[in-house]
């Protein structure tokens, strides 16, 4: 009996083993095809990101005959160890030498890798190794130095044109036509969709000083209450079904409202509503605005590691990234905000996009304090009913 | 059968015809105030069909059942002045014996006092005193037929419909049943129809038979006729022993107890002794002749005379004798 | 080692994988949950709050109601259609009969996001209802999306297939004679149906009832994508607890409340499992 125990344990702790060691057999790995250098990329995000970078590294790879860009791709919300713990791991280990070549952030993680393990456990970067990045007016509002933007999004006001011939331009202005058109106007619920998180805090945040929208201090929340009577006065002319005021889930909740016209108007992200409409998934007539002040948005970075390998390939890499021919792809595969001069590429179908100024955006960052935030409208907007 | 006797239940060319074009047409019967009727036959013959259509279960395609002269076949079952006991799982396994036999009398709104008194004379009458608090299936299956039929007779029924009530018990308690059955039949007077394959059952219980065959009546008659008449082969070779004997294009039938046999050649027929068969109080013997073994019995006395080899010739008391175009010619010798 | 010894451990060894399974998957969780309601978020030390937390706070003692309100309205209609599809099933031997039976269960083999966004197209204000109803000149708005009626309707279309497959089983294991036999002595069909096909087939409908509860106490895609924000079912209550407040000590307080509305039915579908009436002994 004894002995069959030690066996099972045995053969437990081999499968537990088994799962720890994949990351580790995974790091130098240098066998490179046709002589090239392997440099690893390491990305997350929804599948749509994997596309792209699939894309993108496979372009790079046809074009470039010194470096090899291989994708280590980990699909978002799939329960996996977050690439901002590997990183951490790695660098608290004190490993050297690894396959953490050159990693995509979004803004949120760059943040958090940042407090994690400081940005000097990253290269600080050097422009002449990347001379694209020259015409990049677009900068990360933390630690810019050490990551380089390369795509931009933003929330905006999607908006249907058959119905609102002109659009709102001030948030003055749209809460007028909220209560000019009740119940054709909707954000999904905070914590479920980042157009919904951006609209309430952007509401809330305009009552506050500006420091306070990239500050994740709990001295500001006693200052929401301003912001919050105002959701609450805008509460009766949202969008209303079954008798009561309803914040509808997720991103494309408020977007599938809006295509089937039971709203006009909804917060939504630029890239998800233009590469919808792109796919004839929505309808033509909506269109994409932004108001004043605006509601926020995003940048997506690219950081080199100082515990990776390949610095030179990680530079090239991110060289291609910034190019015209990088930014049309993403351009047309995501509707991603190009960050360079548009003027040279094909904007066919995104025209919208050329309106989107990526040097004012608003990014937000308030850390832990979304937590809060999200609570206290579940407990005082959502109960309004 | 007489004129003057009351007739209970009468089928008016009926007929009762499934999706699949199975079932029985034009039947037509008289059945009597107190009689037995037994309808016989192999599985798939109708016999259930007809009873069906009698109990309400069935609709009838065509045609008219009466009671008493009066139509039944626009009644539910609920309604009909009939009582039917199935072949199994007839009792309702929730309720105890007591609630099993109550149930009708209680939809009828008999008071209480005459309903517990009626519970107690039904298992009397099936002798099954003292299992009123029992559920079903504490019983065992000769137990259980009882009680469902003795629920049957609460209701004191025109008609009691019987489909082979009894095939699920094992032979003794079968034979038991079966005089039960007509003990109780005769202390009340009702009119049973039975429904049975097994022709000894047939024979034992009823006043008259209905043999069936194919959804057709092939004869119907008492006891009796049915043994020493046969009207076709196939009745002759479904009740009792028959030896079939070809001659000539015709069949002769005859029964091994209507045979004499003696030493020698001459009479009938001609064969040789094969077996010799002790059967208490009689022997049957096999004939071989020609290309038939003929059955037939025989007292002691001759058989201890007769020995395998022995010829023998054989002298028919009494036959019937089918024509293949003519039907059948009986012969009494 | 004897020949018996070794059958032992041949057999303990057939048991043991799915025991750690077992031991690794539910009882660990479930052990350590419930210590976790018991402590405070910050110190770990014991406190009832996590659990008062639940019953004081008037949003969340809403929730609790809603939900309860939601399942028992599903149990119920669930049962009843459920019930009278498979009395139809049962005691019909027709072609269209014939085609429900085989029919009926197709909406368990639709995966439950197709089905629940199947749904809102044809329910919500603008979905097909709506559209049908323009063609004929009437601007109707069934106002089921993000309300308890939608969320019921979906419920339903799981549930509805489910307890008529165990109430058809139930019912078809009554045999013929034994209605006819009730017939016979004079009951009507009302009659039949209370005091023979009621009293037969209660257990499947208990059976079919605890169920339908139970998988429906903690729903969470339908409540999600078709429920509105407040009151929430439990299942969106206990998501905002964990991936929204990340409030880890009540979340594990209201997978135990959860866990012991659910044990309620659990605890009366053992009961009649075990509990042998007189007449089935």
């Amino acid at each position: 009996m004894k002995k069959f125990l030690a066996l099972m344990l045995a053969l437990c702790m081999v499968f537990a083993l088994a799962a720890c060691g994949e990351a580790q057999t995974a790091q130098k790995e240098e066998a490179a095809a046709g002589g090239k250098t392997v440099v690893t990329l390491w990305a997350t995000g929804s599948d749509n990101v994997r596309q792209i970078f699939e894309t993108l590294t496979a372009d790079f790879n046809a074009s470039n005959d010194q470096y090899e860009v291989k994708l280590q791709f980990m699909l978002s919300g799939t329960g996996t160890q977050s690439l901002a713990d590997m990183l951490t791991a790695a660098s608290r280990a004190k490993q050297t030498n690894t396959d953490y070549d050159l990693v995509d952030f979004s803004g949120d993680d760059w943040s958090k890798v940042v407090s994690l393990i400081g940005e000097e456990q990253f290269v600080k970067l050097d422009g002449a190794q990347m001379p694209n990045a020259a015409s990049v007016a677009a900068k990360s509002s933390v630690s810019p130095e050490y990551c380089q933007p390369y795509r931009g999004t933003t929330v905006i006001l999607a908006y249907d044109s058959a119905a609102v011939p002109t659009p709102p331009a001030t948030m003055d202005e749209l809460v007028q036509w909220m209560k000019d058109h009740p119940g054709r106007f909707a954000y999904n619920q905070p914590g479920t969709g980042g157009a919904g998180d951006s609209f309430a805090r952007s509401a809330v945040y305009n009552f506050l000083p500006e420091e306070a929208f990239t500050s994740d201090d709990e001295k500001w929340t006693a200052e929401w209450d301003q912001g919050f009577d105002f959701l609450k006065e805008i509460h009766p002319y949202m969008y209303t079904s079954g008798g009561s005021i309803v914040y509808p889930a997720k991103n494309q909740g408020t977007l599938d409202l809006l295509n089937q016209g039971e709203i006009d108007m909804c917060p939504n992200w630029a890239d998800m509503v233009l590469s919808q409409r792109a796919k004839g998934e929505i309808k033509d007539t909506i269109k994409i605005t932004q108001i004043q002040p605006a509601l926020t948005g995003s940048l997506q970075t690219l950081a080199i590691p100082t515990f990776g390998s390949h610095t030179e390939g990680a530079y090239a890499f991110i060289n291609y990234m910034l190019s015209p021919r990088a930014q049309e792809i993403m351009v047309r595969d995501m509707a991603a905000i190009p960050l360079i001069d548009a003027s040279t590429m094909d904007m066919t179908g995104y025209e919208d996009l050329q309106g989107l100024d990526v040097s004012a955006f608003r990014i937000q960052s308030i850390g832990g304090l979304s937590t809060n935030f999200n609570e206290r409208w579940d407990n005082e907007i959502a109960t309004l009913g | 059968m007489s004129n003057e006797r009351k007739v209970k239940l009468e089928i008016k060319d009926m007929t009762k015809l499934y999706d699949n074009g199975d079932g029985v047409r034009h039947i037509n019967l008289e059945i009597y105030e107190g009689e037995i009727v037994t309808f016989l036959g192999p599985s798939g013959c109708g016999k259930t069909t007809i009873l069906r259509t009698i109990g309400g279960f069935l609709d009838v395609t065509e045609g008219d059942i009466t009671v008493d002269g009066q139509s039944i076949i626009h009644l539910p079952p609920e309604k009909r002045p009939t009582a039917m006991v199935f072949q199994s799982y007839n009792l309702w396994p929730h309720m105890t014996i007591y609630e099993n036999l109550a149930f009708g009398l209680k939809l009828r709104k008999v008071p209480k006092a005459e309903i517990d008194k009626a519970v107690k004379d039904g298992l009397a009458l099936v002798s099954m005193s003292g299992s009123e608090k029992k559920y079903p299936g504490q019983l065992s299956g000769g137990q259980q037929q009882r009680i469902a039929i003795a629920r049957s007779l609460l209701l004191k029924p025109s008609l009691l419909l019987l489909d082979e009530p009894f095939s699920a018990l094992d032979a003794k308690i079968r034979q038991q049943m079966r005089e039960e059955l007509k003990k109780i039949q005769s202390d009340l007077g009702i009119t049973v129809i039975f429904v049975t394959h097994d022709q000894e059952e047939a024979m034992s219980l009823s006043h008259r038979i209905v043999v069936m065959n194919k959804g057709k009546f092939e004869q119907v008659g008492t006891p009796a006729e049915i043994y020493d008449n046969p009207q076709t082969l196939h009745v002759a070779s479904f009740i009792g022993e028959m030896n079939f004997i070809n001659r000539d294009g015709k069949t002769i039938a005859v029964r091994p107890e209507n045979i004499s046999v003696r030493p020698g050649t001459g009479d009938d027929l001609d064969g040789t002794v094969r077996t010799v068969m002790l059967l208490g109080h009689y022997v049957v013997l096999n004939v071989q002749c020609g290309g038939n073994v003929v059955k037939c019995n025989v007292d002691r006395e001759l058989s201890d005379r007769l020995s395998i080899g022995d010829k023998v010739t054989l002298k028919f008391n009494k036959c019937s004798i089918f024509d293949e175009e003519e039907g059948f010619v009986p012969v009494e010798q | 080692m004897s020949k018996k010894q070794k059958q032992r451990i041949a057999a303990y060894g057939l048991v043991l994988p799915a025991f750690l399974i077992v031991m690794l998957t539910v009882a660990y969780p479930i052990v350590s949950a419930v210590i976790q309601s018991f402590q405070d978020e910050k110190t770990g030390e014991f406190t009832w709050d996590n659990y008062t937390y639940f019953f004081t706070e008037p949003n969340q003692l809403k929730n609790i109601l809603y939900t309860l309100m939601v399942v028992v309205l599903t149990v119920v209609i669930a049962i009843v259609v459920a019930y009278l599809l498979a009395l139809y099933l049962r005691f019909t031997k027709s072609k269209i009969a014939k085609t429900i039976g085989t029919l009926y269960l197709l909406p368990r083999f639709v995966p439950a996001m197709c089905a629940v966004y199947a749904m809102i197209t044809i329910i919500r204000d603008s979905g097909l209802i709506n559209r049908i109803g323009l063609l004929f000149g009437h601007d109707i708005h069934l106002g089921m999306m993000y309300h308890a009626s939608g969320i019921i309707t979906m419920n339903l279309w799981f549930n509805i297939p489910f307890a008529a497959l165990m109430i058809t089983a139930g019912l078809g294991a009554i045999p013929d004679s034994i209605i006819e036999g009730a017939r016979d002595v004079g009951a009507g069909k009302l009659k039949v149906l209370t005091s023979m096909i009621f009293p037969l087939s209660a257990k499947d409908v208990v059976v079919a009832s605890t169920f339908v509860f139970m998988s429906n106490v903690g729903s969470f895609t339908t409540p999600y994508l078709m429920g509105g924000n407040h009151p929430k079912m439990l299942g969106i209550a206990l998501f905002d607890q964990f991936n929204k407040y990340l409030k880890y000590n009540r979340s594990a307080a209201l997978s135990v409340i959860m866990f012991l509305i659910c044990s309620v039915s659990a605890f009366v579908y053992i009961y009649t499992n075990l509990k042998e009436k007189d007449w089935e002994k």
